[in-house]
């Protein structure tokens, strides 16, 4: 393609250079974000548009209206929007990749900087990772050096240079930043919708069991929260982390149902229950993970009648808040008939040979928790297999595990436990959560991982309420002691973080190592929202002041901090002569440049003074005197007479010309 | 428009003393505002925290809030970057109306840091841009204009800077009392002078009748063969004639009531005119003006002052000169 030569850019090469190196940086991270040929094709514009300003000649305006066009449609057929998070940041990636392609003016370069500082804030709404957050002061340090050639130098600065003028400021705003990121008033979010991608990525348990959901959740090992108690922790088998209560089946998924009119709480017992802080990991849904059964919501949520935590908006932030839980409570001792009418429903063609099971043992027994024992002898006495792989089921999934495969693990057991409860007649609910959690040997806190994702059955029995039941726990009691890795042996063609050796070895250690900074990273920095930032001011004794006199301490503090340069730049740069001489040389220089004699750039103090003098003569012999003292001082090493220098000064002042 | 801003500046500098020669940008005499680049990446940072509040993003919240304190902190940097330099206006020669005159001022640095980027500028002019090396000058001359002639202060000097980041600028207003002398503009074409220098040997009055050597001035046709000055012709090449103190009484007299026909700034131009060719010619001229007399002379200070009467010819004096 024939190319018209473009006008020129009138920036020179040099602020080219850190001007593409900068946007490169920026978008790098976004290769891990976005589908990989958005910045791939950002950063090949880079390239092409540097080599072309280089050669002065850039394509010509048809050529990047149209390539703007593609960029779009790009995106579109990608995304199939053009809003929300992942197609707003694509737009944002590919649109600085063609803004170099119009690198005319410092105007262009200007936009284009400020662009690639909002590409690097892009990064964070897909990872606030470490690592992330790292980079991000390299790109942010790049492109402050990149804008630092544009403030107008007569000659361009040379590279350690401006790296050094970013690295100071950029050093002298961490202080300042942290400053901010305590006390800048937060507002709870959302301010406006949230685009309805901005949750994925994200994993954790959901409103919905239908059958593999957990096994997906059970094969990652990302953390799911981390709890950290204010006692010792439970023992590992009371260790069942109540999520969302699912209590409507459909013949084969669980659902949480619309509970009506249902309004009775937990019985607290007298013990002092367990106290404990939990950091969520953004899960993109509702729940709030506790300890079964938690007692007061934290504020925030709200504790429904099936005793979960529930949000009003998915969490896209990680999450810290402290709950008590009494792992004794008694709840729903009188179930009201709405419920009761709830949690006894089957869709009528479900599971036949189920409820003709569970008829069975209704006749058989008089006393529901008879019942419940029975069900639980049919799991151990038959040949059930725990497996992370169970086959395909065909039919009704009920049926055909508890009569044929057999092979399954919690949600299978969950749901087809639940199923035979309701069919004698029983009210029963499948309970979804997490159960287990590794002590870290490093730090104080028990870490949940996404592996550890379970679901139970609680039925209701008159005199005693809700109750547990854990029916995986009748197939293979190791699940519940020691975790998935324990039941499932090396072969299991699982991923090695699940398997049983892999708890002691060397890269678990490290594994655990890296949780506890995480933990840190987490808890502190990343779970700091409304919430925390009210606990940490109540901790100050600061919340009764108000947010004026909170704004003003703030202003005070920053205030505070950019005097402290000031003083501390002022201190290294005081003035600091290595003698005598030098100091007075700089007495009478100063003298003389009042007068209008300045030193010229690579005139010597002798050159300058004999121009002064000839400029004006009443000064001549003084002068003379005066540094030939001088000189000899410095260059020789006599000694100086200091007050006879001074005095000498003082004629120089005197025989001045007057103002 | 510009009268409303210079009056604006005239009051926010009320209380910063003009200078002739050196000003120290103090504290009171630095003024501050973002660029407009600055107000963008300001509109850039409310994006951000407005993004940052909608997903509670917290490290959405660290980079806004870290790029706030980067502007914080470019804000001071740019106002030290004038903080205690010196502006020193070495001076300025006087040009003729309508020329441009080149103010030279040094730019002293008593800190220990480099300042880069300072820029230097009268009203309405193209900035010039200069790097201050630490505990060094920089120079650098300044265009100024000189519409009309007379003595005009050069005034008010603007120096800014907006570097480290480009997101404010820092500004001074130095002003100072020194004065550009601005001569007439000289005339072309102009009349020949009354004594007809320019027309040639036909009525030349006659000279050299006296017997003290005086001086030499160039050879004009009709000057007699005893009268040149031989020894300087052969040093020199050109031809030179002696003239001697006798004929002082025919020097050449540059009369403002020979230009009777013309106007006073017409005049005063065709007088420069003369001035500078009766210069050029070498020979002693007088000037007439009404109240003043310049006995003739021959001397670069004599033109000067013959150029500096004209320049000021019925301006009202303002004291310092």
């Amino acid at each position: 393609m024939k190319r018209t030569p473009a006008p020129p850019t009138d920036l020179p090469e040099i602020h080219l250079r850190w001007i593409a190196l900068a946007l490169c940086v920026a978008i790098l991270p976004h290769l891990l974000n976005l589908p990989v040929w958005i910045p791939l094709l950002a950063l090949a514009m880079i390239g092409w548009g540097w080599w072309s300003l280089r050669r002065q000649r850039l394509p010509r305006r048809a050529l990047r209206l149209y390539l703007v066009a593609a960029a779009t449609t790009g995106v579109l057929l990608q995304f199939h929007t053009l809003f929300g998070r992942d197609a707003g940041i694509a737009l944002l990636v590919l649109m600085l990749g063609l803004k170099i392609l119009e690198l005319r003016s410092r105007r262009d370069a200007l936009l284009a900087l400020f662009l690639a500082y909002f590409v690097v804030a892009g990064q964070f709404f897909f990872t606030q990772s470490i690592p992330i957050a790292l980079f991000m002061l390299l790109s942010v340090l790049l492109i402050t050096g990149a804008l630092i050639g544009l403030a107008g130098t007569a000659r361009p600065l040379p590279a350690r240079r401006r790296l050094g003028i970013a690295g100071s400021l950029l050093l002298q705003s961490i202080p300042m930043m942290i400053l901010l990121f305590v006390l800048f008033p937060r507002l709870p979010g959302p301010l406006w919708a949230m685009p309805k991608d901005s949750t994925a990525g994200l994993t954790g348990l959901s409103d919905e069991m239908s059958p593999g959901r957990i096994s997906q959740l059970i094969q990652s090992n990302a953390p799911a929260f981390r709890a950290t108690f204010d006692e010792a922790p439970p023992p590992a088998g009371q260790r069942y982390w109540r999520g969302p209560v699912l209590d409507h089946y459909d013949g084969r998924s669980w659902h949480r149902a619309v509970r009506l009119g249902d309004t009775t709480g937990p019985v607290l017992p007298e013990t002092p229950g367990i106290g404990y802080s939990v950091t969520l990991q953004p899960s993109g849904q509702r729940w709030l993970l506790a300890l079964d059964r938690p007692g007061e919501p934290p504020p925030g949520a709200v504790l429904t009648s099936a005793l979960e935590l529930v949000t009003p908006r998915p969490q896209h932030e990680v999450r810290q808040y402290r709950v008590r839980s009494y792992t004794d409570a008694v709840f729903d001792l009188e179930l009201n008939p709405w419920a009761r009418i709830r949690n006894l429903r089957l869709p009528d063609d479900s599971a036949p040979r189920a409820r003709e099971l569970a008829h069975e043992w209704m006749l058989e027994h008089d006393d529901p928790a008879a019942v419940v024992e029975q069900a639980l002898v049919y799991f151990r006495e038959h040949p059930f297999h725990y497996t992370l792989e169970p086959p395909l089921l065909t039919g009704d999934p009920v049926d055909a595990f508890l009569f044929d495969s057999r092979r399954g693990f919690c949600e299978h057991y969950a749901s087809s436990f639940t199923v035979l409860m309701r069919a004698a007649g029983i009210p029963a609910r499948v309970v979804t959560g997490y159960l287990g959690g590794e002590a870290s040997p490093l730090a104080d806190y028990l870490l949940v991982r996404q592996s550890d994702a379970h679901a139970w059955t609680e039925v209701w029995l008159a005199g005693r309420g809700w109750v547990r039941v854990d029916p995986t726990a009748a197939i293979a009691p190791d699940r519940i002691e020691r975790g998935v890795s324990a039941v499932l042996g090396a072969d299991s063609g699982l991923p090695a973080f699940v398997r049983a050796s892999y708890g002691a070895s060397w890269l678990n250690q490290l594994s655990m190592r890296w949780d506890v900074i995480n933990y840190h990273w987490d808890a502190g920095v990343l779970a700091f929202g409304p919430e925390r930032q009210r606990e940490l001011l109540e901790r100050l004794g600061l919340h009764r002041l108000g947010w004026t006199l909170i704004a003003l301490i703030l202003m005070g503090g920053l205030a505070g901090l950019l005097g402290l340069y000031v003083l501390i730049y002022r201190w290294r740069n005081r003035p600091r002569f290595a003698s005598d001489a030098e100091r007075l040389l700089q007495r009478v220089e100063a003298l003389l440049a009042e007068q209008g004699y300045v030193r010229r750039p690579g005139e010597t103090p002798d050159a300058l003074a004999a121009r002064a003098a000839a400029g004006h003569p009443p000064w001549r012999e003084t002068l003379t005197r005066l540094t030939g003292g001088l000189q000899r001082a410095r260059y020789r090493g006599d000694t100086l007479d200091v007050a006879a220098t001074q005095t000498l000064i003082e004629e120089l002042r005197a025989k001045r010309n007057p103002p | 428009m510009g009268a409303l801003r210079r009056h604006a500046v005239a009051w926010i500098t009320r209380g910063e003393p003009a200078d002739a020669r050196r000003i120290t940008l103090t504290r009171r005499r630095i003024y501050i505002l973002p660029t407009r680049a600055g107000y963008g990446f300001g509109l850039i940072l409310i994006v951000m925290l407005l993004g940052a509040t909608n997903y509670s993003n917290s490290m959405a919240f660290a980079l806004t809030f870290l790029l706030g304190s980067l502007g914080a902190n470019a804000m001071w940097q740019t106002h030290r970057n004038l903080l205690r330099l010196e502006v020193i206006v070495e001076g300025v020669a006087p040009v003729f109306a309508g020329q441009q005159a080149s103010l030279r001022v040094a730019l002293r640095n008593p800190g220990r840091q480099d300042r880069p980027g300072i820029r230097l500028r009268t009203e309405k002019q193209v900035p010039r841009v200069i790097d201050v090396p630490a505990q060094g000058h920089a120079e650098l001359d300044i265009p100024l204009s000189a519409p009309r002639r007379g003595l005009h202060p050069i005034g008010r000097l603007r120096v800014d800077s907006q570097f480290p980041l480009g997101l404010f600028e820092a500004w001074s207003w130095p002003a100072y009392t020194t004065d550009l002398l601005v001569y007439p503009k000289p005339a072309d074409p102009a009349p020949p002078p009354p004594f007809g220098v320019a027309s040639g040997g036909k009525g030349a009055p006659v000279r050299g009748e006296g017997d003290e050597f005086a001086g030499l001035r160039k050879y004009q046709a009709g000057d007699t063969p005893g009268r040149v000055a031989w020894k300087a012709v052969a040093r020199t090449g050109r031809w030179m004639t002696r003239e001697f103190e006798a004929n002082r009484s025919d020097d050449r007299w540059l009369r403002w009531d020979d230009l009777g026909a013309y106007g006073i700034e017409q005049r005063l131009s065709i007088l420069c005119r003369w001035v500078l060719d009766a210069h050029r010619e070498g020979a002693p001229y007088g000037l007439e003006l009404p109240g003043q007399v310049l006995t003739p002379a021959a001397s670069e200070a004599h033109r000067h002052a013959c150029l500096k009467a004209l320049a000021l010819y019925a301006i009202p004096s303002r004291g310092a000169a």
